[in-house]
């Protein structure tokens, strides 16, 4: 069976088939922003996009996912080495991250939740984003950084 | 090993009495003296050898400290671009291996910025002179007639203007623009973000290195417990499984797969018996730690301050009290657990680990693996998260172990549980204040015990031999904060640092934040005995010689609206905290209990560390630092039942969540004539007792356990 990860059809071995999607794309050259927080969906760190909706892949199984598309946060700017996602200009904008390692599974939660609510409240984010743990403390910011986001990106579409 | 040495000669050739030395090693594998954390270097001199400026006028900054998320490598980077005039984001710190830069001292206790500030502006001052006598010699200039600007040198009377980046080569064209000056650092972005947002930042659990094997190793099911036996019938059979290492004696059972799953299913399915030692419960352990237990079985404390005399006091008080604190066992929880790379070949030890003491690790290894020093090479890493918790990363020793027998690289990289059962935390504090007021209204005694394990003397790092010695010396880091800046009379402060079961050492603030909880909900205590408002009672005593403390306390009520009514299910508290005696800090709670819960409704914050390189940094501590310290007072508790912690993951040890978080406002004190000084942990001590605070204005009892119980009312 094959995966689809960041637009790449990816062969999937015999013995792969049982792995989480997290482990899976854990051994892949290149893709080590999905990180491992928990192991149990409880905090987000492993977060990437599945049909570009947020899912905690530590919770995925590789052998249910044919046919799927898969996000990481390095396909989440389409792959363009210069030019970031809204949610990550914003959280650069906001100098959000402090030890950074939430960050991918936070972006990837927050562009998924952007795409669902394009005009959020300061409440829906903070329960939206509930899932995601930031031991640095960076909550405050985030929210500022998904407000400021979803502003930009209402401003582009007029 | 053979030699006795007597036991003062043993404390001054370990150094760590003797101020300012390192331990060195003399034979590896079998050094009397035991490999201990970094606590000291030569920065002063080595900082010159830290930077160097590039062709493009960039400058090159071997940035040592470790970056966790404390924003370090912006911080110091700063130091260095305001010195050029240049952009901090001109500045190319890359965080080096300890083959690039002599030891430096682990990063801890919010020091760095205060302690190299002095030697990176030397440095820096010292590479400007050689540029400006490169430039010299290029243009034909006399040195004098050279003046510094933003970005280069001015010719003196003149509008002729040198850029670094012309200076040094990289620009052929003789206009050059002036870079912007320097005070757009008031809010630089922090350098370490783009990589951050990106996901390529480069952690020590993301790195894979061609070859790589996967290791994965066993931890007692209680604490204490000893490998017995190993039976690896079944995880033989499994395909991909390189080795199964078992070493008895050393406690120590691992297995090696090509791939992590692999490496995940063998460790689980290994089937080990223990040897079962006596299960602890976490009552017994509160009782190691209880000063009244510690004196009734005759063990006497460190006596880490005394004034006057306390009985003497305690017979002129007219109004006593006798409060018993106790702070629970904490853990780190970063987000990164512990994980390194560890890859031993005939050509030496390379090692990839993000850790706060570079040159720990490489003596370690070097200990390990049996060779010298200079053929271990160490390189650093982005942190995910450290707080005190990864001074000393036992993956990266499991790691090595089992490298040097594969003689290929090898990554551990621990499970939550794993983390959470077997690596060192916070230990519980138990205090005893007892304190007195004349008929005057004056505090006439002030007597502060606390009970503690280790917190500086981490058994996990060091050896058995030590530890022993160390019962000699006060475990400072327990104590931090516990010399309050009030006119107290007649003081004590004794303290006990116990060996536990469980392994424990530093975390953000070491003992500060639960010092503050006692001494500050204390102070409260008193004031309520006199009627008085809590503030004015605080204002009233605090040493004459202590301004910044009186500051911060005053701004932080002023913006809190303290003194404002409010309904009576509201309350406001109030703590601060001078933090090494270098920052000063204090909190107001605002703070409301429904249906018998405490809602915490704002948090705000003065703070004063001196000159602010990166105000915005600043802040984005002191946020992570609130959050930290609410999580302490509503939320985190970790207790040991039956042998092992209640909790291993974040079901059983909540740490809050963003919709757990209320209103944050920091007000930032600047005298730019003081040097600067932490702003990594400080605020994080004086938060729990200003919750606390505000809970007992409403309920008028005071709060002596963290987290704040259910049944407050």
């Amino acid at each position: 069976m094959t995966l689809s990860i960041n637009g790449r059809k990816i062969e999937v071995t015999l013995g792969q088939r049982d792995n989480t999607l997290q482990e899976f794309i854990s051994g892949l050259p290149n893709l080590f922003g999905t990180h491992f927080g928990c192991g149990k969906g409880l905090c987000g760190a492993c977060t990437v996009h599945l049909n570009g909706v947020a899912v905690r892949s530590c919770q995925l199984l590789v052998k249910d996912l044919s046919g799927q598309e898969i996000t990481t946060i390095e396909g989440l700017n389409g792959g363009s080495s210069d030019e970031l996602h809204d949610v990550q200009q914003a959280f650069l904008d906001e100098n959000v991250p402090q030890c950074g390692y939430c960050m991918p599974g936070q972006i990837m939660s927050a562009s998924s939740l952007l795409n669902m609510d394009p005009n959020p409240t300061n409440e829906t984010i903070k329960l939206g984003m509930s899932g995601n743990l930031c031991r640095c403390g960076t909550y405050p910011r985030i929210v500022k950084a998904i407000t400021r986001a979803s502003e930009i990106r209402n401003q582009k579409e007029g | 090993m053979g030699a006795k040495l007597s036991r003062r000669k043993f404390l001054v050739s370990t150094g760590w009495i003797a101020a300012g030395t390192t331990v060195s090693f003399v034979t590896p594998g079998c050094s009397i003296l035991p490999t201990l954390p970094t606590t000291s270097d030569d920065s002063k001199n080595e900082a010159s050898s830290w930077i160097q400026m590039l062709d493009d006028g960039r400058i090159q900054f071997y940035m040592g400290k470790a970056e966790m998320g404390q924003g370090i490598m912006t911080g110091l980077s700063q130091i260095i671009a305001d010195e050029f005039g240049i952009p901090v984001s001109k500045i190319k710190a890359i965080i080096p291996s300890s083959k690039q830069i002599k030891p430096i001292r682990m990063t801890v206790g919010s020091e760095s910025v205060e302690t190299l500030y002095a030697p990176l502006k030397l440095a820096s001052i010292r590479l400007k002179s050689n540029v400006k006598e490169i430039a010299a010699r290029k243009y034909k200039l006399m040195v004098s007639k050279m003046e510094p600007v933003p970005g280069g040198f001015q010719l003196k009377n003149s509008s002729q203007f040198y850029s670094y980046q012309k200076i040094m080569g990289g620009d052929k064209n003789t206009e050059v623009k002036n870079e912007p000056s320097q005070k757009e650092s008031v809010k630089s972005s922090r350098l370490d973000l783009k990589t951050k947002v990106t996901g390529k930042a480069t952690y020590s659990r993301d790195i894979n290195i061609d070859g790589m094997l996967h290791g994965k190793t066993l931890y007692p099911p209680v604490f204490g417990a000893t490998l017995k036996q190993v039976n690896d019938k079944v995880v033989k059979t499994l395909p991909g499984i390189v080795a199964i290492v078992v070493n008895i004696k050393e406690n120590f059972a691992g297995v090696l797969a090509e791939d992590e799953p692999t490496a995940k299913k063998a460790i689980d399915l290994l089937e080990a018996s223990w040897n079962m030692p006596k299960i602890w419960q976490q009552e017994e352990i509160d009782n190691l730690i209880d000063p009244i237990s510690l004196k009734k079985r005759g063990i006497a404390p460190h006596t880490v301050y005394s004034s006057g005399d306390w009985e003497e006091g305690h017979q002129l008080a007219e109004k006593r009290i006798q409060l018993r604190s106790y702070t629970p066992f904490g853990t780190h929880a970063p987000m990164e657990t512990w994980a390194a790379v560890v890859s031993v070949s005939e050509e030496g030890v390379k090692a990839w680990i993000g850790s706060q003491d570079l040159f720990y690790h490489q003596s370690k290894l070097a200990d390990i693996c049996g060779v010298s020093k200079d053929n271990v090479e160490v390189y650093g890493t982005y942190i995910g998260g450290g707080f005190g918790g990864k001074v000393g990363i036992v993956a990266a020793f499991e790691a090595a172990r089992l490298s040097m027998i594969v003689k290929r690289p090898v990554s551990v990289r621990w499970s939550r549980e794993q983390l959470f059962q077997a690596s060192y935390h916070r230990s519980p504090v138990k205090h005893q204040i007892e304190a007195g007021l004349d008929k005057e209204g004056n505090v006439c005694f002030w007597k502060h015990e606390i009970g503690s394990g280790p917190v500086i003397f981490n058994p996990q790092l060091i050896s058995r031999p030590l530890q022993w010695a160390t019962s000699f010396v006060s475990d400072s880091g327990g104590t931090r904060g516990a010399i309050i800046p009030y006119d107290f009379k007649n003081r004590e402060l004794h303290f006990w640092d116990e060996k536990l079961p469980v392994p424990t050492g530093a975390w953000r603030g070491l003992g500060a934040t639960s010092n503050a909880f006692a001494t500050e909900t204390a102070v409260d205590e008193l004031a309520r005995l006199l009627g008085k408002d809590t503030l004015k009672f605080r204002l009233e005593n605090i040493n004459e010689n202590n301004p910044r403390y009186r500051a911060v306390l005053e701004l932080a009520a002023k913006k809190g609206n303290w003194g404002e009514k409010t309904p009576p299910n509201m309350g406001r508290g109030i703590a601060a905290v001078s933090y090494k005696d270098k920052t000063f800090v204090a909190v107001v709670a605002i703070v409301s209990l429904e249906e018998q819960s405490v809602v915490v409704n704002k948090l705000i914050c003065a703070h004063d560390c001196g000159l602010m390189l990166n105000p915005d940094i600043i802040r984005s501590q002191i946020e992570g630092n609130l959050i930290w310290g609410l999580g302490m007072a509503l939320k985190e508790n970790l207790r040991v039942e039956d042998g092992k912690f209640n909790a291993d993951n974040f079901d059983g040890y909540p740490i809050l969540r963003s919709h757990e978080i209320p209103e944050i406002e920091i007000h930032l004190i600047e005298d730019k004539t003081i040097a600067p000084s932490g702003a990594g942990e400080p605020s994080i001590a004086p938060t729990p007792a200003a919750i606390c605070n505000a809970v007992s204005s409403i309920t008028g009892r005071v709060i002596n356990t963290l987290p704040i119980p259910e049944q407050i009312l």
